[in-house]
Parts: structure tokens; sequence; C-alpha cells
């Protein structure tokens, strides 16, 4: 009986789902989707998990993005957008989620 | 504080020799960036490379990537396969040499072998015999016209187990990143 096998396995499957979603709603960088995620430790992620996956979704085409000069005294950050086809893939997404969602609804109230 | 941190970016550079410079360039300046904005926030050098891992870790993260996603052969990508069980421990050292290693010979022996042939099926045509390019069994020799066909179905066998040994490399690596793979 190990949850925390399950819960990251969870975490394995949503994380990709969830960067997305929140790139959707308005460009991030790196460090800032980080942040974000560790608020909720069910998706807390690190770097050596978040930076790959940026950089996979970038190759696959569901992202682009733009290195860009912040605030004075910071350094220049790396800005994530979602391309057209990172929203069709992403609703596509959204709709299996619903799918698995009322399933398991379903199942449990039997 | 920005000495240590500097180290840090070098050696994580030096992990991702196999990938090309710009994408080198643009993963160790994003790294920076956060390191950057992690200082600003009052973290120590210390708190900071904890937090980010260990430079080998952070760069195998990379690299297992590249490799997983995208397992198309290419030069590169052995080169990443290599870098990476370097990184990789024990277990990487003795299959993944023995496997990439390999992949690479069976897919150019599959090219090498009906590229002879035909050489010795078109030497032949001309009258010229190349008594070390001939295709054996036991004793007998095949005659050239024979050869070719015969070297054309053994090259398609060797590309596939090149082809075969290369998918067991990427599986390999896929088993070893997922084991260290701790989110």
């Amino acid at each position: 009986m190990n949850i925390d096998e399950w819960r990251s396995q969870i975490k394995r499957g949503t994380l990709e789902f969830c960067v997305l979603l929140m790139i959707a709603r308005g460009e991030c960088y790196g460090y800032e989707l980080i942040s974000r995620l560790e608020k909720r430790p069910i998706l807390a992620a690190k770097e050596s998990t978040i930076y790959p996956l940026l950089r996979r979704l970038l190759r696959e085409g569901l992202l682009s993005s733009a290195w860009r000069e912040s605030a004075e005294g910071l350094p220049p950050r790396k800005y994530y957008t979602i391309t057209e086809q990172g929203r069709r893939y992403l609703e596509a997404m959204g709709a299996e989620w619903d799918n698995l969602l009322s399933a398991i609804n379903e199942i449990k109230g039997g | 504080m920005e000495q240590e941190l500097n180290a840090y970016l070098e050696r994580v550079d030096r992990c991702l020799k196999p990938m090309s410079a710009w994408e080198r360039v643009d993963i160790v300046q994003e790294i920076r960036s956060e390191i950057l904005e992690l200082a600003e926030q009052g973290l120590g050098a210390g708190a900071i490379i904890e937090r980010l891992g260990a430079p080998r870790e952070l760069a195998a993260a990379y690299l297992r990537d590249a490799i997983v996603k995208n397992p198309r052969f290419s030069w590169r990508r052995l080169g990443s396969v290599v870098a990476f069980y370097s990184l990789a421990g024990l277990g990487g050292m003795i299959v993944l040499p023995a496997t990439s290693i390999m992949a690479v010979t069976f897919m150019l022996c599959g090219a090498l072998v009906p590229a002879m042939a035909l050489l010795s099926l078109a030497a032949s045509l001309v009258g010229i015999e190349v008594p070390w390019m001939v295709m054996q069994l036991g004793s007998w020799t095949m005659p050239p016209l024979m050869a070719f066909p015969v070297a054309v179905v053994v090259g398609l066998l060797l590309l596939l187990a090149g082809v075969g040994m290369w998918k067991v490399t990427v599986g390999f690596v896929r088993l070893v990143g997922e084991k260290r793979r701790s989110l």
C-alpha cells in the first residue's frame, strides 16, 4: 500500500495537461509555472521535470517561446505561449479528462 | 556565491555536450534565469543548488527526454545515449554500450553487405574476379548472380536487427529514467 507511488503516477499522467492549461490562460515563464504548481502538493514538480517537458512541448509545436527582458535588475525570461495546434490538443485532452471523470463517477456511484 | 553558481551551470553545460550548441545555450540560459530569480528572493547559493539538484541529474533529465521522446536513430542521439549512460550508473555502463554499439554495427553491416554484393556482381559482369568479396557457405562459394539477392536479404535482416537493438537501447533509457524520476 503505497499511496505516494500512485500519486506520482497520477502526476506523471496529468502534468502535461496542467502545464498546457496554465499556459493557455496566459503566457508564462518556467519558474512561474513551477512556483504556481508548488502551491498544490499533488502537482508540485521539480525543475528537472518541468523544463524538459516544456522543451518537448516546444519541439512538438504545441508551444512557442520567446526570450524577453523583464523588470529592471531581473534577468531576461523565456516566455511560453500556446500555439493553435496546442489549443486543439488541449481541447482534445479536456474532452478526454471529462470522459475519465464521468466514467469514474459512474463507477463510484455504481 | 556567484562563483559557485557559475561552476554549477558550467557542469550542467558540460554534461549536455551531445546536444546542439544553441540548444545548450538556451537550456543553460533558462536555468541561469531561474537561479537569478531565486537569488533575488534571497535564497543562498547552497539552497539554490539543493533545489535544482545535482548538475548531472538535471542534465540527464534533458538528455533522457531528448532520447526517449524522439527515438529515431541519428549520430547526435547516439552521442546523447553515450552521455546518458555515463550519468546513469553501472547498469547503463554495461547494457547501453553493448546495445548501442550493436545497433550501429548491425545497421552499418546491413548497408555494407548488399553494397559489397552489388560491387562484386558488377565486377563479375565485366569479367573481373574479386576473391576477397564473395558470399561463402562453408567451402562453397556462391556465384555473384545468386549472391546479390541473398546479400540483399541478409542486409535487410541485419538492418532490422540494428533497429531492434536501437529500440532496446531507447527502452532501457526509458526504464532507467522512470526509475530515477522522482516528481
